[in-house]
């Protein structure tokens, strides 16, 4: 299938030179793995905090029904202040991944040199 | 019908009339196969964060969640925290990846990750399963919602949506339904939030609400007025634990029993009708075939219905030394209309505190609480990352950059939506007690507004109806694309006819909009006797073990096979879907088997077993299958993951415009 043939000029030149840079396996591990590692942490926050809570019901009743703003803590735990706690973790996602891309790209084309000059004016996004 | 109750009728009559006119509008510039696929991939953060989440909030959403609130209280809360908070597992883990492979439906990922054909044949099985099993509850939506607000037959919600959104689909595609969506998000946003706060004006806060249920935890709602209900045959009537409750009887009313609501145990003395209500006297008739006997109250009659203590030989049973009493339970042989009076505790809810507290009626049916809750959890957080007519939206962002800040804009456009629900319900239980008696809480969103009474009262139940026909249009516009383009593009142009030109995939998916969306229409005029929820549930957990386990691994793990994850899939999925079609059964008493309360809690929330299951499949047939990686792995998982700078990536379909 002519679609699946090439992965872009930079994945051409490093199968075309091995010695001169990464492998793709290398390469893709390497731009996975710190991507992985932040989704991973903020998966395990939010995992932790929305699996806890019926936890906090089930052997701290009492807690959960302290009142908050004229609410029971666990409502408005649940029907409120829930949103703004998933925003602001996706948010500190967001910012940290597309931060990581930026250094993992120009850390890539520090090591490439020729990939450069395929990508012309793309070049100055990923460097900081 | 009066002048003033044709206000919500123009009212959904208008935002049917802009729906198709919006459609038609964005058709102009709807030319190309890529644009009816994915919108011609074009899309900027705003109008596909206005749009996925127009698509998104659906008839569950829009009424479904606040019937569940006012019915069961705070347990229901979790689902919108999991339809919103799924998003949160799409964005860290697919949606990057899966816009940055660049295909036209989510078959295509399946097929182009592993260069297997057979797989693709599996993957759209799929979207075709969950995708009806999700119409399915949208057309009955339409349906139940135009015949309690305009008194039309069934059939005709589920037609009109059907057909205006046939019509939109075939018309404009992917582009065509965008801005339609999108505009529908806002709709639904200003119909879900102002009314309420026009309520929250004249009667008080959400915490007022909340608080008055706190203060207090042994009462039942009141009614705030005289309420006449209508029972059909067969229905149950629980009255609430009060020692004098008065019923009037509006038509001539035939019981086919008065009886305790408490579930008797072994040993315990039978709860006579004589000592639930009083008076009884020549009370029994016979039934309509002179065969049995019935209990008959005439036209313009009065009752009063007493709790009854629960004696075992003739001994009061008590329970930490206090007597166990139960309320009276009535069962309609013939339709009949009761009026319950002005004061009184509402029929047919929980006590203040039950509804109030974590564990109530919902999760607790079956006696394992807190596993019902964390299977619930699961279930729907991960079948929201795994349901296929959202994921094919991912493909209409530029790139993987956009298409992460889209999910984090779409979990804020949700986020505040899904705040409102719950506020809602929690409204109707204080306002429209009267909802209870016969299951009619599904409507409390489009016919609370009517307590504010006069013109604005049904301007704004205009308001909250249209909001609610803009739910079943804009889901069943994304569910029909969905569906369509797998019809299209993934049977018609990748597995009858590869050598289709973009003329004719794009003639197969016109036809593929009208068949399916036939089809759908069918589907829900069938639905009117299944349950909403159940619906829902099946398609949320079906996904979970399926599509989710699909994406996460094939994203992110370089060994896994094609096996593998039809392993998974089929595994993981079926058994889901196995477990719940077994509950349905039990539950309609179609199977005879009355398994362990565990076993049943696990078959009735799948998801705890069923996600790890297609996990630790995928997993271990690839790895027995290791040697059929396939070869281009690395240079496809370049792909998914390189930043879009560093010219790595290359759509899976490249546009052909």
């Amino acid at each position: 299938m002519s679609q699946k043939s090439s992965a872009g000029p930079a994945a051409d030149a490093a199968v075309a030179q091995p010695g001169a840079g990464r492998s793709d396996r290398e390469l893709a591990s390497l731009l996975m793995r710190r991507q992985a590692a932040l989704s991973i942490r903020s998966a395990a926050v939010f995992l932790i905090v929305i699996l806890g809570v019926p936890l906090v019901n089930h052997f701290a009743r009492d807690l959960g029904q302290t009142p908050v703003l004229g609410f029971p803590a666990s409502w408005f735990l649940l029907g409120l202040l829930f949103y703004p706690i998933t925003w602001a973790l996706s948010t500190y996602f967001v910012k940290a991944s597309e931060a990581r891309e930026a250094e993992d790209a120009a850390f890539i084309r520090s090591e490439r040199p020729d990939s450069e000059k395929n990508n012309g004016s793309d070049g100055k996004r990923g460097r900081k | 019908m009066s002048a003033l109750e044709m206000i919500p009728v123009v009212m959904v009559v208008l935002v049917v009339i802009a729906t198709i006119a919006l459609g038609l509008h964005a058709t102009r510039f709807s030319k190309s196969a890529s644009d009816f696929f994915v919108a011609g991939r074009s899309v900027n953060v705003f109008w596909n964060a206005s749009a996925i989440s127009g698509e998104y909030l659906s008839a569950a959403s829009f009424m479904g969640v606040a019937g569940l609130v006012m019915r069961f209280g705070y347990d229901v809360l979790w689902y919108p925290v999991g339809y919103a908070t799924g998003y949160l597992f799409l964005l860290l883990f697919i949606a990057g990846p899966l816009r940055r492979f660049g295909a036209y439906t989510i078959p295509d990922f399946a097929e182009g990750r592993f260069g297997s054909p057979l797989f693709r044949k599996i993957a759209v099985t799929f979207v075709l399963f969950i995708g009806f099993f999700y119409t399915m509850p949208q057309m009955k939506g339409a349906g139940v919602a135009m015949n309690s607000i305009f008194h039309t037959p069934y059939w005709v919600g589920v037609v009109l949506v059907g057909v205006v959104i046939s019509f939109n689909v075939a018309l404009g595609g992917m582009k065509g339904i965008t801005l339609v969506q999108a505009f529908q998000y806002w709709l639904k946003m200003f119909a879900i939030s102002l009314p309420a706060f026009v309520l929250m004006a004249v009667f008080g806060g959400y915490d007022r609400f909340v608080g008055t249920a706190v203060e207090k935890p042994g009462d039942y709602p009141a009614y705030r007025t005289n309420v006449q209900r209508t029972f059909k045959p067969g229905d149950n009537l629980t009255l609430p634990l009060d020692d004098e409750y008065p019923l009037r009887f509006v038509t001539d009313t035939y019981l086919k029993s008065i009886g305790p609501a408490r579930k008797p145990k072994d040993g315990e003395d039978r709860v006579l009708p004589t000592t639930l209500v009083r008076p009884l006297e020549n009370r029994a008739a016979s039934g309509p075939s002179g065969d049995y006997n019935v209990i008959f109250f005439p036209a313009g009659s009065t009752a009063t219905f007493r709790t009854a203590e629960v004696k075992q030989n003739g001994v009061t049973v008590s329970n930490s030394g206090v007597a166990v009493v139960t309320a009276a339970k009535l069962e309609f042989d013939r339709a009949a209309t009761v009026e319950f009076q002005a004061g009184e505790p509402a029929a047919g809810t929980v006590t203040n505190k039950v509804w109030l507290e974590p564990f109530g009626a919902l999760t607790n049916k079956h006696g394992y609480p807190l596993l019902y809750t964390f299977s619930l959890i699961i279930s729907l957080i991960f079948g929201t990352a795994g349901l296929p007519h959202i994921l094919v939206r991912f493909y209409t962002n530029p790139d993987g950059r956009s298409a992460k800040r889209t999910t984090l804009w779409v979990m804020v456009l949700i986020g505040v939506f899904y705040m409102f629900p719950a506020l809602w319900g929690a409204m109707g239980r204080e306002l429209m007690p009267g909802l209870y008696a016969n299951g009619k809480t599904d409507a409390v969103v489009v016919v609370l507004p009517g307590v504010l009474g006069g013109v604005w009262g049904e301007v704004l139940k205009g308001v909250t109806c249209a909001g609610a026909f803009a739910a079943f249009m804009s889901t069943f516009s994304g569910l029909l694309v969905s569906m369509s383009g797998a019809v299209a593009h993934d049977i018609y142009g990748s597995i009858l006819k590869p050598d289709a030109t973009p003329q004719q995939r794009l003639l197969a998916f016109k036809w593929a909009a009208v068949v399916v969306g036939a089809l759908a229409t069918v589907l829900g005029l069938l639905a009117e006797g299944w349950d909403i929820a159940m619906l829902v549930g099946w398609a949320f957990a079906i996904a979970a073990a399926s599509y989710f386990p699909l994406l996460l691994l094939g994203s992110w793990w370089r060994g896994l096979t094609m096996k593998g994850a039809a392993a998974g899939m089929l595994g993981g999925g079926l058994a889901s879907l196995g477990a719940i079609v077994a509950t349905m059964l039990i539950d309609r008493k179609l199977l005879a088997w009355t398994p362990d309360p565990i076993l049943r809690t696990l078959m009735e929330q799948p998801a705890i077993w069923g996600v790890p299951l297609s996990l630790a499949l995928m997993w271990l047939v690839s790895q027995a299958t290791k040697a059929e990686v396939p070869k281009d792995v690395d240079t496809l998982m370049l792909r998914l993951h390189a930043p879009e700078e560093l010219g790595m990536s290359k759509d899976y379909i490249p546009d052909a415009h």
